[in-house]
Parts: structure tokens; sequence; C-alpha cells
């Protein structure tokens, strides 16, 4: 992994954790409008997985979505809009935390239906292979989707199909409060490959090197047409399935062993020992980030509220269903305002 | 800096929590992500971690007292200008 690549990777791992960490202020203050579920942890995955990847490349992401889309180069202010439900949020307010889909950057969204990205996934990556021009599809997900059956089912077509899609599996051992221990009797998730005659990956996804590199041999796997790749990152949330677990279903012990294989950690090690950086360097990058993100944040709490004569734009075709949220009042109240 | 400790609001239909105890007494110096108070609400009682590095130093909210989400129970100084 060449150092600027690395150092680029160690910044936008940082953004992602300080993203994190602000938003469980916000929720903490009430100020976001739903659950929050955080990535603190699993960086190394998004940040390894997307930087192989351009703006004409897609990614399904899940309800743990903020990394992803950060990776993929969405504005900070418009994350943090969409999760205080501003109008200049990504969505305009309407999807908040767990829906946060930016076209503009290949990103086709967050989903809060556990598994609900991966049949998408699949579908746009056939729309790659037929437009033929060399492009792929990413879809994370986690240990809990892996058995679900949209999971079986988009594998076993994307393999039919020899299809443009890598299947990332973030194993973070939790479904909510479930081990994986007790929900599946494989010990990795990538064996499962071998079902539908698909090559599979183990890898470490605390390790941004390790990341990086599987995922460029993922990448040279599909773009040579050979057909999709699951890819199991083993890694941790180090946080709570959403801002407020309490985690009693796990112990102290255990979150704090985890603590030591950060991955930002991990890779500012790298940096310092392996590849000459000064301790310096690294601090000021952890810092930008941290301002940029405060910034970000800041600018978002000043943003506009969505108006209410907005509800219902975008939920209809409005040629097939002239639906308004006017329609809505008459038939409820005669059209008064409440 | 001074930081401020709020009343966290750790479930989606949460209103007020009682400060069940405090973890770190006024002077103590806290690490981000370990332990400060512990909350209690309708459903359950969390440990609240800090979310900044620094010392307490003030405490608002004594312990068994229910407070509004939101409400400022402490103020931290932070190690960082």
């Amino acid at each position: 992994m060449e150092k600027k690549i690395l150092l680029d990777a160690y910044r936008m791992m940082n953004r992602i954790r300080e993203f994190e960490n602000e938003a469980i202020e916000l929720a903490k203050a009430n100020a976001t409008r739903a659950a929050v579920h955080t990535y603190q942890g699993e960086e190394a995955i998004a940040v390894g997985v997307c930087a192989h990847m351009t703006r004409e490349d897609f990614i399904t992401s899940t309800h743990r979505g903020h990394g992803h889309c950060i990776a993929k180069g969405a504005q900070l202010d418009r994350m943090f809009a969409e999760l205080l439900g501003k109008g200049e949020g990504y969505c305009k307010g309407k999807g908040g935390s767990m829906h946060i889909a930016d076209l503009t950057t290949g990103n086709l969204g967050a989903n809060g239906i556990v598994g609900g990205g991966i049949p998408i996934a699949v579908g746009a990556a056939l729309s790659m292979q037929l437009d033929a021009k060399g492009h792929f599809t990413v879809s994370f997900f986690g240990d809990g989707a892996a058995n679900e059956g949209s999971f079986h089912e988009a594998l076993n077509m994307a393999s039919i199909w020899d299809l443009p899609v890598i299947f990332v599996c973030e194993n973070n051992q939790y479904g909510i409060s479930t081990h994986v221990s007790q929900s599946m009797h494989v010990k990795n998730i990538a064996d499962r490959a071998m079902a539908y005659n698909m090559k599979g990956m183990v890898v470490d996804g605390n390790d941004i090197r390790d990341v990086y590199d599987a995922m460029g041999k993922a990448v040279e796997y599909v773009k040579a047409g050979k057909g999709p790749v699951l890819m199991e990152m083993k890694t941790y949330r180090m946080a709570g399935h959403y801002f407020g677990d309490n985690q009693n279903y796990r112990t102290r012990e255990e979150v704090n062993s985890w603590k030591e294989k950060d991955p930002i950690l991990q890779c500012g090690s790298l940096l310092l020992e392996e590849y000459g950086v000064q301790e310096e360097v690294l601090k000021q990058i952890c810092k930008e980030e941290r301002l940029a993100v405060q910034e970000a944040s800041e600018d978002a709490k000043k943003m506009s509220e969505p108006k209410i004569e907005d509800l219902t734009e975008d939920l209809y075709d409005p040629e097939l269903a002239p639906i308004t949220w006017k329609t809505f009042l008459k038939a409820d109240n005669g059209g008064k305002m409440r | 800096m001074r930081k401020e400790v709020i009343m966290p609001k750790v479930g989606l239909d949460m209103e007020e929590g009682i400060i069940q105890e405090w973890l770190k007494k006024v002077g103590d110096h806290v690490t981000a992500g370990e332990p400060l108070m512990s909350i209690e609400t309708d459903k359950a009682v969390t440990e609240i971690e800090a979310s900044v590095s620094g010392t307490l130093v003030e405490i608002l909210v004594p312990e068994n007292e229910e407070v509004e989400i939101a409400t400022v129970v402490a103020y931290i100084e932070t190690d960082e200008e």
C-alpha cells in the first residue's frame, strides 16, 4: 500500500470516527429524529473498500451506513442535515440516519431493512454488465443479513449471471444482541460462497492494509468477468447497536479487548513504524478532521426545516399518482392546516 | 475548554431520566469512553460514558434526582484547548 493512499485512508477513518462521535452527541441531545447506529471500530472496511471505487461504481449500504456514505465521498454537512431532519439533507430530511442516498457519489442508499440492499446491488450490477463499461457494485451488509433469504437469493442470481458485484459482509459479531455463534453454524460466512460456486475471501476487517489488498484482488476478479465475490470482513462493533443500547449481552472486558485492535490505532502505528510518518502529522490529521466535523455539524444545525407542502414530494410519481399533501389535508379535515 | 455533560436521550420515547449514580467525583479525571454516570429510565439502568477526556469540575444534578433529557448535569474541563 502506497504511503499517500494509507495517509488518505487514515484521514478518512478519522473523519468517520469523528462523525460518529458527533452523531451520538446529537442523539443524546435529542436533536436527531430517529435511532442512530454508529460505525466505530469498522472504519477500515468502508475506507479500504471505497478506496478502489469511482463515483461510477455503486454501493448499497445498511442501517449502519454513515461510514460507507462518507468513504464514498458524501458531504458531512448534508449528512448531518439529514440526521437532523433538515430540508438541505441528502433526502430533504425525510430519510434520517438510516436512509441516506447520494446518487452523485454512486451511493444507492442505506436501508433500514436488514439484507434489503443486497438484491438492489445485484440489479445494479446487472445494469453494469449490460452497459459493459467496466463498472461494478459493492453491497455492504452485516452478519445478521447473511441469514436472510435475500442474501441467498441475491448470491445465487449474481453467480448464475457472473455479475460484477462484490458482497462485503461486515461480520461485527452481533446481530443487535445475538452473537454469531448463536445464529449460524459455519466458522466463516465467506464459506457460504462455495454453495454458489463463487469466490469467497476472509479478511481482517480491522486491518486497513488487509482490507485494501483483498479488495484490490476482488476488483480485479470481477472486472475480468469472472463473476461475483463474497468478502467476509472480521470486525467488531465498538459502540452499542444504536446509541442507548445498554449492551448487557456482552462484557466491558470484551469491548475493551477489541479497543486494542482499533483499526485507526493500528493504521496510525503502521504509519509511524513502517512508513516513517511523524506523530505530529497524524495528530494534525485528527485535529483537522475533528474541526471539519464540528463545523459541518454547526452548519447543519443552522439549515432550514423542510416545508410541510413538500411532505409528499418525491414519494409518488406526479403523473401516475397526482397525490399531494393538500389532497391528504382535504380528505382529512376539509383542507385546513392543523 | 468547559464541556457540558447532559442527561442523554437513550431511548426513542425517553423524556426524563434519573441520575442513579455518579461514577466519578468532582476533581476526578475521566477519559473519553470511560463510564461517567449511570442513569435510570423507565426501561433500564444504563452506564453513560464520557464523550471527552478531562477533569470533572462540577456536578449540577445529584444522585436520585430526575431531570428532563438534554438538561446539563455536569461540566468537564477538557484536556485539550
